[in-house]
């Protein structure tokens, strides 16, 4: 499978004037230089559903504006559809669709099917091509009946979906979600997902997806990459990250017998008893649940057993805070 | 598969009329501000034509320029005008609004250039009842003066309107794009556009020699209408009238260019290359 985004080395500087001088010295302006992104690399596959996740101001906006074309790298190399997009801007453009959550790209007045028509014209989608995304998308994403109203009388939840269906009817080949799903309620946060997910596997369409919502990444996201102050701290399949984060993993087990601290097993870090309960916490690399469920079996009458996982969330915090 | 030729001018105004229809079907949904906004227009411009009438009247001697001189003066400053704002005054003027909000972003995603969908964004409507009311009172000046109705004249007169509405345009997009730069350029807009141009709106004979060569030569808003004018009332006085009349058409088109390479240079800083 062809690369549809290399980047390698990639950095943006921002300038910025410090106003630190009481008064006013010619000559003595001072300016410092930000890093917004701090020589990155990655590549993804065509096909491949990449969430990008970060705290606020990590870079991630960044990486996709230069991705899609809009600022210019101060530094590296990247490759869109194998141009670089900031010169071949408009041609990229013509198969990258965009959702930036909080920007509309619906005329506010027009009805959202008025949009859709001005839409074809810009991409000079065909009309077959149109007819048939059109009557999927809307059918998909129960759009028909608010379809002739005025964007400015939908609410998010309406919006958002003919968002995502504006961003998809010229059949792009590259998908940039930036928070899709922030504000709505988890019907429509399903239909958004469930929606990116079918185009991913329909048309194998190529989907770089920001969010906070962890949700999202869990369910539309085989890779995530994790950024903060401008470097990639982790970028791996989701299940690999997973599994190698060291920390919470946990077998907990329900029993109405207390816990009398009588099983020692390397790998396991503590034994935490509580209220007709009592938890295994493990180092997953040292040790497999298994063979601590084994263990308490044979000296526990237990009612039930159950494997905790760490969430993403815990993964994502324990990054965020590095 | 077969690439229909692409007919850039062709495609231009096919995409603007599509343009252009959703927005009147959209603008029906406000017919009553739609219909006050032309009418307040026509309104205001007809009684800066009264004005005209009454200072006609009223003054002596205006270096002999009647009224239907000051028409043709003052229409062809607001006829061009009108018309490049129908183009680009309302999205040049929301460009840093399209800035702060990011919703230039939205742009540049789009497979067009940016200064097409600028134009394409919003027809400026409101700009209708004044080129109705210029109309009407160019009409009626060449009615009056039928001596210097020629095809040469009518010739001329739509070259010059072509150069006005290129030299109008290119003002508006050239300090648009101050808005790259400083995020506050309204005020500046006011005075070097606006104001100075408004001088325009009289004969520049009437004017200091500085302030002639001033708006001849560093901001030329008298190739919109006045140097026309004197070339189609036949008051040019001089060789040098004439020529800076005949020079017109081009110096607007010059002016566009001059504005577009500002702009591209403001576009290039916002993306960061360089600059």
């Amino acid at each position: 499978m062809r690369n549809i985004i290399q980047v390698s080395n990639l950095s943006r500087n921002y300038t910025v004037a410090e106003k630190r001088a009481r008064r006013y010295r010619p000559g003595m302006s001072s300016h410092k230089t930000i890093y917004a992104v701090k020589n990155i690399s990655f590549e993804i596959r065509e096909g491949e559903t990449v969430g990008f996740i970060g705290p606020n101001g990590a870079g991630k906006s960044t990486t996709i504006k230069m991705l899609a074309g809009i600022l210019h790298p101060t530094e590296g190399d990247v490759e869109v559809l194998g141009r670089e997009p900031y010169k071949y801007r408009r041609e990229n453009a013509k198969q990258i669709g965009a959702i930036f959550g909080q920007k509309s790209q619906l005329w506010w007045d027009l009805p959202v099917i008025d949009t859709y028509t001005l839409l074809k014209k810009i991409y000079k989608i065909p009309d077959e091509t149109y007819d048939r995304n059109l009557e999927s998308y809307t059918e998909c994403l129960q759009m028909k009946e608010f379809l002739h109203q005025p964007v400015r009388q939908l609410s998010l939840g309406q919006r958002m979906r003919a968002e995502l269906c504006a961003a998809l009817l010229h059949d792009p080949a590259l998908l940039f979600l930036d928070e899709p799903t922030i504000g709505l309620d988890i019907v429509v946060k399903k239909q958004i997902r469930e929606m990116i997910r079918r185009i991913n596997q329909e048309r194998n369409t190529t989907i770089l997806l920001i969010t906070h919502d962890l949700r999202d990444i869990e369910e539309v996201c085989d890779r995530i990459i994790l950024i903060n102050h401008g470097e990639i701290i982790v970028d791996g399949e989701l299940q690999e990250v997973r599994k190698n984060f060291e920390g919470f993993h946990a077998v907990e087990f329900l029993c109405k017998m207390p816990f009398r601290e009588d099983i020692e097993l390397p790998g396991v870090e503590k034994w935490k008893a509580g209220e007709g309960s009592f938890t295994a916490f493990y180092r997953n690399e040292e040790i497999l649940p298994a063979k601590i469920i084994e263990t308490v079996l044979q000296s526990y009458l237990v009612e039930d057993i159950r494997i905790k996982e760490p969430t993403i969330e815990e993964i994502v915090e324990k990054y965020y805070r590095a | 598969m077969r690439q229909r030729r692409e007919m850039p001018v062709r495609d231009f105004f096919s995409t603007y009329f599509v343009y252009i229809k959703t927005f009147f079907r959209s603008r029906a949904e406000y017919k009553t501000s739609f219909v006050l906004g032309m009418a307040s227009n026509f309104y205001c411009y007809l009684i800066t034509y009264m004005s005209y009438w009454v200072l006609v009247n009223g003054v002596d001697d205006l270096g002999g320029w009647d009224f239907s001189d000051l028409s043709i003066l003052y229409g062809l400053s607001l006829l061009t005008y009108a018309v490049s704002g129908m183009l680009v005054w309302y999205s040049v003027y929301a460009l840093e609004d399209l800035i702060i909000s990011g919703q230039l972003d939205i742009m540049l995603l789009r497979p067009q250039g940016l200064l097409r969908q600028m134009i394409f964004q919003r027809f400026g409507d409101t700009f209708l009842g004044q080129i109705v009311v210029t109309i009407i009172f160019l009409c009626a000046a060449f009615a009056a003066k039928t001596e210097i109705v020629s095809l040469q004249t009518g010739i001329y007169f739509v070259l010059a309107v072509i150069g006005g509405i290129f030299m109008q345009t290119g003002s508006m997009i050239l300090f648009g794009a101050f808005s790259f730069w400083t995020m506050k350029s309204g005020a500046l807009i006011d005075m070097l556009f606006y104001d100075l141009r408004g001088l325009t709106n009289y004969p520049l004979v009437l004017y200091p020699k500085a302030l002639r060569l001033f708006l001849t030569f560093v901001l030329p808003w008298a190739f919109i209408n006045y140097y026309p004018t004197l070339f189609i009332t036949g008051k040019s006085v001089n060789g040098y009238e004439t020529a800076l009349g005949l020079a017109a058409p081009f110096v607007g088109v010059l002016w566009f260019l001059l504005a577009m390479g500002v702009f591209r240079m403001g576009l290039r800083r916002y993306t960061g290359a360089g600059g």
